[in-house]
C-alpha cells in the first residue's frame, strides 16, 4: 500500500484573514448533474469577427465535436449534442458595454459524451503530445484564471504544485473534486511528471479539508513512490491559494510580481484542472465543469457538474433559486467575485463559484489610517497609503509604493472600519496605469516613426545635395576645360 | 452584550466608541480626585467641539449632523477635557473645543485629514496664549469636591491654597533646592496615594486599565505606547543616577499626562504613523521629546509639543518604515516625488 508523505508547512502568510469558511454550506449536498435544455456559449474576444455563416442554423453538432479554436490554440468542444439555434450578439456576464458574440444551442441529447471524441493517450505521453492534447481538449486554468495549460508547459519546468488550498470562504469546487476524483488528479500528476520530466510535485491543502486529504491519500498510486511527491498541509488562511503566496507556503520561495512562476520552473494547477486533464488523456475534451452555487441567499447550496454554457439562471434554479428579497449574484467567491449583471448568460470555464448574498448598502466614511488593511495584506502593502495616493490623483506615487503588486484579494475591504472600496480603487488605478502604458507605447511608436521619417528625409536631401554638388563640380570643371580650350584657341 | 464590547470594532463609529469606553475609568477617577469640575469641562469642551464641527461642515457645504455620528468629535473633546486643569476657568474648555475641531480638524477637511492631533493642537495653542489659566487651575488632590468652581480667570488666584501646581511643577520650582529625602517629607505626599504623584497616580493607573482594554480589543497596537514609555522612562531611568536633581522614574510614569498620552494620544491613528514599525518610532520620538521638555523646557509637561512635533515627522516616518513587500528584496523607501 503506497503512502504519500504529508508535510506540515512551517510557514504562514504575513497578513491574511482567518474567517468562518462557510464551505459546509455547499458540501452538505452530493454533487449533482445539471442537464440544461439550452446552452449559450460566448465566443472569446479574439474570435469576435468570426462570420455567422461559420455555423449554419439548425445544424446538429455532436457532443465533443470542436466548436471553434482560439488564437492560443484552445479548442472548445460542444458540451452536448445540440442544434444551432442562433448566432448573435448579446450582453456578457459582467454586462460590459461591448457586446459579445454568442452561440445559442438547443440541446438534443442531455447526456454527456459517452464515446471519447479524441484518441485516448497512453499513461506516459511525451511532452509534445500532452501539450497538443491539452490544447485540443480545451484545458484552461479552471481555478479562475482561465490561462491555457499547454502554454505554461512550454517553459523549462521542474516542480508541479497542485493548488488544493481553495482558501476563499464558500468555495468548494476544488475540495469536492479532490474528494470525488482523487484517482484522476493523481493520473494527471503521473502524466505531467513524466511528460514534462518534472523533479517533484507538491500537493498543497489547507488544514480544513481532512476528507479531501484522506481521499488523496487513499488514491495515491504506487507509481509515484519513486518520485519526489508530497502533500503539504498549510494553515487555513485567506489568501493562501494565491499563486505566489502558495509557492512561498509550499517551497519557501518568494517570487516577485515582475516574473512568472513558470519562469522559475514552477507550474501551478488546480485539482479541477488536473481532473479535466485526466479526462482529456482518456479522450474526453472539456465539456463540463464543477460549479459551487452557494451563499446566504441560495435556498439549497451545493456543487453542480455543469455543462459549459448552461445559463446562470438555470443553474441558480437547480440550487433552489434565490431567497425573496434583493440579492447580488457574484461570479466567484465573496471576496474576489464580481457581480453578474446578465444572469441569462452561460457558465464559462472559469466559473468556479456562483455566490449570492443580500444587497447591503454601506456608506463609506473617511480613512482614519487605522492600519487594519495593512495588517491583513498578504503582500505587506500599505493599502491606506495606496488609497491616499490614488484618491489624490498620484498614480506615480501609488505605483512607487507597490500598486502593481496588489493581488486584488479583497482582504483589506473586509476589515476596513470605514467601509472603503479599497480593492476597487486599486483595480481602477492598475487599469489607468495600463491605459497610460499602452498610450505611451503608441506615442513612442508614433515618435519613432516620425523620427525615422525625418531621418529618411534628411538623408535623402543630403544625398541630393551631394549629388548636386558633384554635378556642379563636374559641370564646373567642364566649363573650365572649355574656357581653357577657348583661351588656347585665342592665343 | 459583553461579546460585542470585546469583539474587534467593525466600523469607525465602533472604533471611537471603544475609546469612549476606555476613557470611562480614568474619567471617573478624575472626578473622584478633582471634583465635578471635570464633568463640567467635559460638557463645555463637547459643546465647543460640536459647534466648530457644525460650523465647519456647513462652511464646507456638507450635512452638519452626520459627522457627529461617528463619535470622533466628542472623543476629541473628551480627551481635551481630561488634559485641561480641572479648576481652569469655564471659558477655557469651550474655547479649547472650538480650537481643536475648528483649527485642528475642520480647517484641514474633517475626519481623517488632520495632520496633527486636534486635542494637542488646542492644548499647545492655549498654553502659549493663556499660560496662567492653563497652569494654575490644578486642584489639590482629593479636595475637588470642596473647591468652588471658578467662573472666570480672575477667580483662580482668589481660591489659592485650594488650587495649586502639579507635582511636575513642584519638581521644577520648590523641589529644586531639596534632596530626595527632603522631597519625600513634603506634606503633599501625605494626602493619600502611593507617595509618587499624589492623587494623579490613581488617574494614571485608571488610564492604564482603559489602555489595556483598547489593546485587548485590538483598537491600538503596542508599538506606540511602548515606544513612548521607553523613550520617556528610559531617559528618566538613565538620569535617575542623580536622584537629588532629577524627577524619579515612577513620578515621570505616573504624574502628568504620561499614561494618558501613551494610550490615548500617541495612539491616534489619523495623525500618527501608520505602520507598526513607524508607530514605534513615533512613540519613541514623542517620549524622548517629552522628557527633554519636562527637564529642560519652559513648560511643566511637554506631551502636547512632543506629539505635535512628531505629527509633523509622520510623513517622513511613513515613507521609511514600510514593511518589505512579498517577493521584493528590500522595502520601498521615500516618495516618488522626493527622488525626482
Amino acid at each position: 500500500m503506497a503512502e504519500c508523505r504529508i508535510i506540515q508547512s512551517p510557514r504562514r502568510l504575513a497578513g491574511g484573514l482567518q474567517r468562518a469558511d462557510g464551505k459546509a454550506l455547499s458540501l452538505s449536498q452530493p454533487l449533482m448533474q445539471v442537464n440544461p435544455p439550452v446552452l449559450q456559449i460566448a465566443l472569446p474576444d479574439t474570435l469576435q469577427d468570426i462570420p455567422p455563416e461559420r455555423w449554419s442554423i439548425g445544424a446538429q453538432i455532436e457532443a465533443g465535436q470542436p466548436l471553434f479554436t482560439t488564437q492560443e490554440g484552445i479548442t472548445q468542444a460542444c458540451p452536448r449534442t445540440a442544434t444551432v439555434e442562433s448566432v448573435g450578439t448579446g450582453k456578457t456576464l459582467s454586462g460590459s458595454p461591448t457586446p459579445c458574440r454568442l452561440l445559442n444551442l438547443t440541446v438534443v441529447d442531455p447526456d454527456p459524451p459517452r464515446q471519447p471524441s479524441l484518441t485516448p493517450l497512453p499513461a506516459n505521453p511525451d511532452g509534445r503530445t500532452l501539450r497538443q492534447r491539452a490544447a485540443d481538449a480545451g484545458i484552461v486554468g479552471l481555478g479562475g484564471g482561465g490561462f491555457p495549460a499547454h502554454l505554461k508547459w512550454q517553459h523549462r519546468l521542474h516542480t508541479l504544485i497542485v493548488n488544493g488550498a481553495e482558501c476563499e470562504p464558500f468555495l468548494t469546487a476544488d475540495e469536492q473534486t479532490m474528494r470525488l476524483r482523487a484517482p484522476a488528479i493523481w493520473d494527471a500528476v503521473v502524466a505531467l511528471m513524466s511528460a514534462l520530466s518534472l523533479q517533484r510535485c507538491v500537493l498543497v491543502l489547507e488544514d480544513n479539508k481532512p476528507e479531501a486529504l484522506a481521499a488523496l491519500q487513499a488514491a495515491y498510486p504506487s507509481v509515484l513512490d519513486a518520485q519526489d511527491v508530497c502533500i503539504t498541509v498549510i494553515q487555513s488562511q485567506y489568501p493562501s491559494g494565491a499563486e505566489r503566496q502558495l509557492i512561498w507556503l509550499a517551497l519557501g520561495l518568494e517570487i516577485a510580481t515582475t516574473t512568472f512562476p513558470v519562469e522559475h520552473g514552477i507550474v501551478v494547477h488546480n485539482p479541477v484542472t488536473l481532473a479535466a486533464l485526466a479526462d482529456a488523456l482518456h479522450g474526453y475534451p472539456l465539456t463540463d465543469r464543477i460549479v459551487t452555487v452557494t451563499g446566504p441567499s441560495i435556498v439549497t447550496p451545493g456543487t453542480f457538474q455543469t455543462p459549459l454554457g448552461t445559463p446562470i439562471d438555470l443553474l441558480l434554479s437547480q440550487a433552489g433559486g434565490l431567497r425573496p428579497g434583493h440579492h447580488n449574484v457574484f461570479h466567484g467567491g465573496p471576496y474576489t467575485g464580481w457581480p453578474i449583471s446578465n444572469t441569462a448568460a452561460g457558465v464559462r470555464a472559469t466559473t468556479a463559484c456562483l455566490y449570492a448574498a443580500p444587497v447591503v448598502s454601506q456608506t463609506p466614511s473617511p480613512c482614519i489610517r487605522c492600519g487594519a488593511c495593512a495588517e491583513v495584506c498578504p503582500v505587506q502593502l500599505q493599502p491606506q497609503q495606496l488609497f491616499a495616493a490614488l484618491t489624490h490623483d498620484q498614480l506615480d506615487e501609488a505605483l512607487h509604493v507597490g500598486l502593481s503588486q496588489c493581488l486584488e484579494c479583497g482582504a483589506c475591504d473586509v476589515v476596513c472600519p470605514s467601509n472603503l472600496s479599497l480593492t476597487k480603487t486599486f483595480q481602477d488605478g492598475i487599469r489607468d496605469h495600463q491605459i497610460q502604458q499602452s498610450e505611451k507605447q503608441r506615442a513612442d511608436r508614433a515618435r519613432t516613426r516620425f523620427e525615422a521619417r525625418n531621418q529618411r528625409l534628411l538623408k535623402r536631401s543630403e544625398a541630393d545635395e551631394t549629388r548636386r554638388a558633384v554635378r556642379r563640380e563636374r559641370s564646373g570643371s567642364a566649363l573650365d576645360r572649355i574656357r581653357a580650350a577657348r583661351a588656347e584657341e585665342t592665343h | 452584550m459583553l461579546w460585542r464590547i470585546w469583539a474587534p470594532p467593525q466600523s469607525t463609529r465602533a472604533v471611537m466608541q471603544s475609546v469612549w469606553i476606555a476613557l470611562i475609568p480614568g474619567t471617573l477617577t478624575s472626578v473622584w480626585i478633582f471634583g465635578p469640575g471635570v464633568l463640567v469641562h467635559l460638557v463645555l469642551a463637547g459643546l465647543g467641539a460640536c459647534l466648530a464641527e457644525v460650523i465647519g461642515r456647513r462652511a464646507r457645504g456638507l450635512a452638519a449632523m452626520q459627522a457627529l455620528q461617528d463619535g470622533s468629535t466628542l472623543l476629541t473633546a473628551w480627551l481635551l477635557a481630561l488634559a485641561l486643569p480641572p479648576a481652569a476657568p469655564l471659558w477655557l474648555p469651550f474655547v479649547a473645543g472650538l480650537i481643536a475641531i475648528g483649527l485642528g480638524k475642520q480647517l484641514y477637511g474633517g475626519l481623517g485629514q488632520n495632520p496633527v492631533n486636534p486635542a494637542m493642537l488646542a492644548y499647545a495653542i492655549l498654553i502659549v496664549s493663556a499660560p496662567v489659566a492653563m497652569t494654575t487651575g490644578w486642584i489639590v488632590p482629593f479636595q475637588g469636591w470642596s473647591t468652588p468652581m471658578p467662573l472666570t480667570g480672575i477667580g483662580v488666584g482668589a481660591v489659592d491654597g485650594l488650587t495649586g501646581a502639579t507635582i511636575l511643577d513642584l519638581y521644577r520650582t520648590e523641589f529644586r533646592e531639596l534632596t530626595a529625602p527632603e522631597i519625600a517629607q513634603h506634606p503633599l505626599f501625605s494626602v493619600g496615594g502611593l507617595g509618587i504623584a499624589p492623587g494623579v497616580e490613581w488617574v494614571a493607573l485608571s488610564h492604564l486599565l482603559g489602555g489595556g482594554f483598547l489593546f485587548a480589543r485590538r483598537v491600538i497596537r503596542w508599538q506606540a505606547p511602548v515606544g513612548f514609555l521607553v523613550g520617556l522612562l528610559g531617559l528618566a531611568a538613565f538620569f535617575a543616577i542623580d536622584p537629588d536633581n532629577t524627577v524619579p522614574v515612577l513620578t515621570h510614569a505616573l504624574a502628568g499626562a504620561t499614561l494618558f498620552s501613551a494610550f490615548f494620544i500617541v495612539t491616534d491613528p489619523v495623525s500618527g504613523a501608520t505602520s507598526p514599525r513607524g508607530q514605534w518610532w513615533f512613540g519613541l520620538g514623542a517620549g524622548v521629546i517629552t522628557y527633554l521638555i519636562r527637564t529642560y523646557g519652559l513648560y511643566p509637561d511637554g506631551v502636547a509639543f512632543a506629539v505635535l512635533f512628531m505629527n509633523f515627522m509622520v510623513p517622513l516616518i511613513d515613507q521609511y518604515t514600510r514593511p518589505r513587500i512579498h517577493g521584493e528584496s528590500r522595502s520601498i523607501r521615500g516618495s516618488v516625488r522626493g527622488r525626482s
